[in-house]
């Protein structure tokens, strides 16, 4: 499923350099309901979605006595659930997240900017967005909370996050479900280098009831290398070295890679979880398109 | 080892060529942070060690080809005791041809190269004045390698006297090669030119001799011989004098060194006379007691040789032997007066004498560097080709 840039989409290497995070993730959600009319969540409270025939055993506040009136017959309302749907965010700061497209847009940039833009878009339609962060400490964890204020926190504490340490994914996912509490959605936006705790914390947090949806965040780099010759990689998290001739090898590093978003997609699918590419040369608002549509593909248009 | 030109091997500091060559094929490779290997481990987990395992062997090939030639260059010669003594055994003839022997001079150059492994030749020009320049040569030679002077001349005193050869050094050789008087023919042929009176009873040495006196490239004689072995009447000499060419080949004979030694070796004949009666001739060869073991006479135009010594002995091969050489020798023979006598040839006659220090001369070996050098060339163009078809193509530039 993809979703087109417009003209009002605005490049993640322009949206990382405005200083001022809550007008980046303005900026991000006004293009993409210029883009998409649809916000990707729905607003929480009572709101009427249906009548249908009265049944015995109805409650008979609910009757609808004017239709009764005209028809003399017996409607039920139904109303949709109006409970608050909490939001997490769940954003990867591990040294990996550092690493830079050939434009110098980092991924943690990109996730930082995406993490902004989910929040401000939550808090502006009232519902309650928490934000979890990962790197070499426990990181910032913020409970799920509405409000202007909040969303200040939220933002103040985006924009203070660095990339460092080596991923626990498992570790944060299990975290933002536990704060949840009750049914929500955890947004995990991340590379998803994480060897062996994530899917069974995703897994976990689906029996939990939650939504769980997931941001992939990939450079052009990552996906395809750059035939340089002898190159001298560097992990990031781990300080290993690894020399190797990068024209021999781009085709079949080309096919890991596919094959490794290909095998998270299908766990994705699997499980009922929303998963969506954001590479950093994408516009952010597309990537929220993209994740509106997949999202009400998934729901079947309703909530 | 030694070498000839040892400041080549500083040819060696090319070595560093193929070191620099390697180190700039492997170029050191960009360093880049990147966010996980997982992926790069899996598809090259042993990139970097496979280089090193290939590289290294053609590495240190170019190493040796770079050693090689610079071996080359310098002129290695291996030293080993054998093979010292060898080279300085090696002999050197230093070839002097007088104008009077310029009609030979071909043939003794021929003769003399022959069994030298080296050789140089001055003239035809007057021997003496050739002499000097051939006394440098063989001294120059003589410190490394056995040298001797060859001089061709026509065998007179007026070219060459013995007193012209007393400035050649002792360790260098004389070969005297005194030549034929143009005249000078032989008048018998091999068959008729020497009677044998009494050939020996034992049948192993009258076959022997006869062998040895019917060879068939024995040339002809200018005088016959009578050789009057034990057993026969010995004959008495007659007054008639005999021509004065013929003295010396009795001379000749007397001063053969190898008679000499034969008649060390030899036993009188048991019928001989005592050593007290006076016996005719002039005596040849004496045993070691003193007795007469070989006569000899001239008689009008033939040489009678009288042998006193047992029929085996060694003497009775080595008088015919003498006999027939002096007599095949047109030179001894020569009618004029101022001709070397055999005793002063003996005299004047030297082996040449081997130097016993003699170092080899450096760069013997430098063909065979050479011929290494091209050989490792050669692998090292192979490997570099079988590596080019077996490595992918960046793989076969890191080679």
């Amino acid at each position: 499923m993809s979703v087109a840039a417009t003209p009002y989409s605005l490049d993640p290497a322009l949206l990382a350099r405005i200083a001022d995070l809550e007008l980046a993730a303005r900026l991000i959600v006004e293009g993409a309901r210029l883009g998409a009319h649809r916000s990707p969540f729905t607003g929480t409270g009572a709101e009427f979605q249906q009548m249908r025939p009265y049944l015995p055993g109805d409650d008979l506040k609910h009757l609808d006595w004017k239709h009764y009136a005209r028809t003399d017959r017996l409607f039920t309302r139904v109303y949709r659930e109006t409970t608050e749907w909490p939001v997490m965010l769940v954003l990867d700061t591990s040294h990996s997240m550092a690493f830079a497209d050939g434009r110098g847009v980092s991924k943690l940039q990109v996730g930082t900017l995406l993490a902004a833009a989910l929040a401000y878009l939550l808090v502006q339609q009232g519902e309650a967005v928490g934000l979890v962060t990962h790197g070499a400490d426990t990181g910032h964890a913020l409970p799920a909370r509405t409000g202007r204020p909040h969303l200040v926190r939220a933002l103040g504490a985006l924009s203070r996050v660095i990339a460092s340490g080596r991923t626990d994914l498992g570790g944060a996912v299990k975290r933002a479900a536990t704060r949840l509490g009750r049914r929500g959605c955890v947004a995990l936006i991340s590379d998803l280098y994480d060897d062996d705790d994530l899917q069974p914390a995703l897994r976990e947090a689906r029996r939990m009831g939650h939504e769980v949806a997931v941001f992939h965040v990939l450079t052009p780099e990552e996906r395809a290398l750059p035939a340089r010759g002898d190159v001298e990689f560097v992990d990031l998290e781990t300080g290993e070295h690894l020399v190797a001739n990068t024209p021999a090898i781009v085709a079949e590093y080309a096919a890991q890679v596919t094959h490794f978003v290909d095998q998270v997609r299908a766990f994705a699918a699997t499980e009922g979880i929303t998963f969506v590419e954001a590479g950093t040369s994408a516009p952010i608002d597309v990537v929220l398109r993209t994740f509106t549509q997949q999202r009400a593909f998934q729901a079947g248009g309703s909530r | 080892m030694i070498w000839a030109t040892p400041w080549a091997a500083a040819v060696a500091l090319l070595a560093v060529l193929p070191l620099v060559a390697h180190l700039w094929s492997r170029h050191k490779p960009t360093r880049l942070p990147f966010p996980t290997l997982r992926f790069l481990r899996a598809v090259s987990p042993v990139s970097r060690r496979l280089r090193r395992v290939h590289d290294w062997p053609l590495f240190l090939l170019r190493l040796a080809i770079v050693a090689a030639i610079a071996a080359a260059a310098a002129g290695p010669t291996l030293v080993a005791p054998w093979r010292a003594h060898a080279w300085r055994n090696r002999l050197h003839r230093v070839v002097v041809i007088d104008a009077s022997a310029a009609d030979r001079a071909s043939d003794v150059v021929q003769h003399a190269r022959s069994g030298a492994a080296s050789s140089s030749t001055l003239g035809p020009d007057d021997a003496v004045d050739l002499l000097d320049d051939a006394i440098a040569q063989a001294t120059a030679r003589a410190s490394r390698t056995r040298t001797e002077i060859v001089i061709a001349w026509d065998g007179s005193r007026r070219v060459l006297s013995p007193g012209d050869l007393a400035d050649t050094p002792a360790n260098v050789g004389i070969v005297l090669a005194p030549g034929p008087p143009r005249s000078a023919t032989a008048t018998h042929a091999p068959g008729e030119s020497m009677v044998i009176h009494a050939l020996p009873a034992d049948e192993d040495a009258r076959q022997k001799v006869l062998r040895l006196l019917a060879g068939a490239d024995r040339p002809g004689m200018a005088h016959p011989v009578e050789i009057v072995w034990p057993g026969a009447p010995a004959p008495e000499p007659t007054a008639t004098p005999a021509p004065s060419t013929l003295r010396r080949v009795i001379d000749e004979i007397a001063a053969d060194p190898r008679v000499r030694d034969a008649a060390d070796r030899s036993t009188r004949h048991t019928r001989a006379p005592a050593v007290s009666q006076r016996l005719p001739g002039r005596v040849l060869a004496r045993a070691a007691d003193g007795a007469p073991l070989l006569r000899g006479w001239l008689e009008r135009d033939r040489l009678v040789l009288v042998l006193d010594a047992a029929p085996t002995s060694p003497l009775a091969l080595w008088s015919a032997v003498a006999a027939w050489e002096s007599l095949a020798q047109p030179w001894l023979l020569a009618s004029s007066d101022d001709a070397w006598s055999a005793s002063e040839l003996a005299a004047a006659r030297r082996e040449a004498v081997a130097p016993s220090e003699g170092p080899l001369p450096g760069g013997l070996d430098t063909v065979a560097a050479w011929a290494i050098a091209l050989v490792l060339l050669a692998v090292e163009q192979w490997m570099r080709r079988t590596r080019a078809a077996s490595l992918p193509g960046e793989h076969a530039d890191a080679a």
